[in-house]
């Protein structure tokens, strides 16, 4: 087991949970928040880094944010393979989506759906990353060593 | 089963009480030792995070909340818990690293040398006792991001991990040692490096030559995965991940070789044998540590480039040898090999391209080197190489020794006093060690009953004390504008 993994899993957790509490408020209390917007440009950026890293011009601190081990990615991955989906095709699908809610231009209620979806894949994400923890845990009782 | 609202009830008074028990635990264990400055803020930071954590499960159980958030929270509180346990883990390492149970005096020395190179930017290198026959230098970026990514989506006033804070690990039971202890610079070396910026230069470049690789040698269309993107990006984790974790282990080993000298190589032989390494694994890269081969290739040049060579030879043959031999490897000669699988696959394709991933891999993690040296050479530019000190006060720090006189105050042929720096007393110490204690044992008497193997075990933990006194000396003397 390595300590990086169990970090980078439990920061991806706790991103998702801010998530399902930030687009859950958004459907309930129908305003944009700063912590919305927030939200989902820091999900754009972590998808777009999976394409690829480097690909696009993200500061590395963003570009690392969630992504950067074996298994955040892989956690990731079963996500998408539980949606039986294809992976690039969803990537793009979740940007797109996010990108939607963040612009204000759209009509509230169309956002508002989106966020729902968005909602639900991030608890299944957080569901995800979260067991990924625990098991990284059981494969080693202890965090230390580096 | 109970509802989510009351779940979240019971696992946050769990933890709470976690955090209670953890501070009174950490205030019993100050009420009763002294550490070292560095310690005492390293527990300050502990405090505040039990603290931050508490305020955060009091407000979170009083509220009445909805299925989604309440599961979201559920989640959150046991992931808290995680991070309390390895802050538990912590907690029983900082209470347990009193001034009496670590290397007291070197580690003053090491905060010492890192707040000279690192000014002005302060530096707190905490020195824990590790449950490992190991030296770490813990690597706190990870708990740090973590920390940040706490105070960003769940608890606001968690306090980040200060940047100055290093966490650097023993074994425990060397708290007692001097010599053995010099790989303590190895693991300063991680701290400075961390602090270089280098890292990100390495990731960069290993970013952009890796892609020119795989479009040069094909690999998407010999591979055909089924997701090219996420296929390219594991394999950067791969070799990012390998080829970092050497660059930042070799600029460690350069440092310790400028900054302190013969010592640190001697340290590492020390410690080899102590793991009884397999001749094996010597010339074989792992996922974390160059071969020790390579690493003694590499030592060879900086010692060399030193002035340590003639030195080495005269008073360590034995370890010249196997230096020069060290240096005689190369990459082009398939010297050396990885021990870890690329994911490339099973296939018959697959094993030439492993064959030429790993070679590539060598050239970069060539021109790594190359440009860690460049670094460290100018880094430490103006920081005085330890041989000079080492050639004025050597044979008087010798002398000594053999005398068994804790050698902080030295006096020349002139009878002048001198105060041979922290580094001469390393590694004169070490020397001494390998090669002198017959010179001591003999002016010692054995006591009846005391086998020949015991007295040179009592000398040697002895010159270990007499070394570690005479860098306190030392340090005393730096305070009070003595030297």
């Amino acid at each position: 087991m390595d300590t990086a993994a169990m970090v980078g899993l439990m920061g991806l957790t706790f991103f998702c949970n801010k998530c399902v509490e930030v687009f859950y408020k958004f459907g309930k209390e129908e305003v944009d928040s700063p912590k919305l917007k927030e939200t989902c440009k820091r999900a754009i950026s972590a998808f777009k880094s999976l394409k690829w890293p480097r690909e696009q011009d993200i500061p590395l601190d963003e570009k690392v944010a969630l992504f950067n081990t074996n298994e955040e990615i892989e956690s990731f991955e079963r996500v998408l393979k539980s949606k039986s989906e294809q992976a690039e095709k969803m990537i793009n699908e979740l940007i797109t989506e996010l990108s939607f809610v963040l612009e204000d231009t759209h009509p509230l209620n169309e956002r508002k759906e989106v966020a729902n979806k968005l909602q639900d894949f991030f608890d299944t994400l957080g569901d995800y990353s979260f067991y990924a923890t625990k098991d990284c845990l059981r494969e080693a009782p202890t965090m230390m060593g580096v | 089963m109970p509802d989510l609202d009351d779940q979240v009830r019971n696992a946050g008074v769990r933890i709470l009480r976690l955090c209670k028990d953890l501070s009174e635990f950490i205030l019993s264990g100050q009420a009763r030792k002294t550490y070292l400055y560095e310690t005492e803020i390293f527990l300050k930071h502990i405090k505040k995070s039990l603290k931050a954590i508490d305020k955060f499960i009091r407000r979170s159980i009083n509220k009445k909340m909805a299925p989604p958030l309440a599961k979201a929270k559920l989640k959150e509180l046991d992931l808290i818990r995680e991070v309390l346990s390895w802050l538990y883990t912590f907690v029983k390492e900082a209470i347990d690293a009193d001034t009496l149970s670590i290397p007291y005096s070197l580690t003053i020395f090491l905060n010492h040398t890192a707040t000279e190179l690192q000014k002005p930017d302060k530096v707190s290198l905490v020195v824990l006792g590790s449950s490992d026959l190991m030296y770490y230098k813990y690597n706190l970026t990870r708990l740090r991001d973590l920390t940040k990514k706490l105070k960003k989506d769940v608890i606001q006033n968690y306090p980040v991990l200060p940047e100055n804070i290093g966490i650097l690990k023993f074994p425990y039971s060397s708290a007692q040692e001097a010599l053995v202890n010099c790989i303590l610079f190895h693991e300063m070396g991680h701290y400075i490096y961390e602090k270089t910026g280098l890292q990100r230069d390495f990731y960069n470049s290993i970013n952009d030559n890796l892609r020119a690789f795989i479009q040069d040698n094909k690999i998407i269309e010999k591979l055909k995965p089924k997701d090219p993107d996420l296929a390219c990006n594991k394999l950067f984790i791969y070799v990012g991940g390998l080829m970092l974790s050497w660059g930042d282990e070799m600029f460690a080993d350069i440092f310790a070789i400028r900054v302190l000298g013969s010592a640190f190589h001697s340290a590492c032989l020390e410690m080899e044998q102590i793991l009884s390494t397999d001749i094996k694994r010597n010339k074989t890269f792992s996922r974390t540590h160059p071969a020790d081969d390579f690493r003694f290739k590499v030592h060879a040049k900086w010692l060399s480039d030193g002035g340590w060579d003639e030195i080495i030879k005269k008073r360590t043959p034995l370890i010249f040898d196997r230096l020069k031999d060290c240096e005689t490897l190369r990459f082009k000669n398939k010297d050396f090999s990885i021990s870890c699988e690329p994911p490339l696959g099973e296939s018959d394709e697959s094993k030439d391209l492993k064959e030429k991933l790993h070679t590539w891999m060598f050239k970069e993690f060539g021109q790594m080197v190359i440009r860690i040296e460049e670094e460290l050479s100018t880094k430490l530019e103006d920081f005085e190489n330890p041989i000079n000190d080492f050639k004025k006060n050597d044979s008087l720090v010798t002398a000594c020794l053999e005398h068994g006189i804790v050698p902080s105050t030295v006096y020349n042929e002139k009878k002048e006093r001198c105060h041979p720096r922290p580094t001469t007393i390393l590694n004169s110490g070490f020397f001494f060690y390998l090669g002198g204690m017959v010179e001591l044992l003999k002016k010692v008497e054995v006591k009846r009953g005391v086998s020949r193997i015991d007295k040179r075990m009592n000398y040697e933990k002895r010159l270990n004390q007499w070394l570690a006194k005479a860098i306190e000396d030392w340090q005393i003397l730096l305070e009070e504008g003595k030297l």
